[in-house]
């Protein structure tokens, strides 16, 4: 059971890395390989921001 | 002086003009109604400079715009909850209208732009414009009432 929460965790920040990532490929002018670097590690973080936010709404 | 520049002047003068004197006089409600729509109103024009200078930065602004002017509303809509609960401003029309000039804005720039990126971050702009304008005029006339205490 606790291996499967982590996994499921694992796959929410998964997901929402992947949302934010295609986010910020949409939002900059030109993709060059420095912009895909700094966007997936602005993902990652906002990725586990997303879910502990979205963990502190639904546990009221 | 092309034809996004004068309908950007257009929106400026008439819509935000329109606000700014509303923002200065009349009772707290009309005031901060009146606030809101000054971000929803700014965010097309912006869009339209955009166009009209080509230069693309401005459409990052919009996109602050869009994401900050909702949020800065509901923040008043909040710290005023007391002041606005007896009478809460309803402005349905003018916040329908600004709705409608932000979805005429952004699927016109996005007729012009084509598909591509371009075209998504402009989708995403107006998404955000429109539903915020929406969220936050809902908050304004108490439609939240539930969460007004946290």
């Amino acid at each position: 059971m606790k291996a499967r929460s982590a996994l499921l965790a694992l796959g929410e920040v998964v997901l929402w890395w992947a949302a934010l990532v295609v986010l910020w490929l949409m939002l900059i002018s030109t993709v060059y390989t420095l912009e895909w670097a700094v966007g997936a590690g602005a993902a990652g973080v906002g990725a586990i921001v997303a879910r502990i936010g979205r963990r502190a709404v639904v546990r009221r | 002086m092309n034809g996004w520049l004068l309908a950007a002047t257009a929106v400026l003068a008439v819509g935000l003009g329109a606000s700014l004197w509303g923002v200065s006089t009349g009772p707290l409600g009309r005031r901060v109604t009146a606030q809101n729509l000054s971000t929803a109103l700014l965010c097309p024009g912006l869009l339209l400079l955009a166009q009209g200078y080509d230069r693309t930065s401005y459409v990052d602004l919009a996109l602050l715009l869009a994401l900050l002017g909702p949020v800065g509303t509901l923040v008043f809509a909040r710290l005023l909850a007391d002041e606005l609960a007896g009478d809460p401003p309803r402005a349905w029309g003018p916040t329908w209208a600004a709705a409608a000039l932000g979805t005429v804005v952004v699927a016109v720039l996005c007729a012009v732009a084509g598909p591509g990126r371009a075209m998504v971050k402009l989708l995403i702009v107006g998404a955000l414009l429109v539903g915020g304008n929406l969220i936050a005029s809902r908050a304004l006339s108490g439609g939240f009432a539930e969460v007004d205490r946290g």
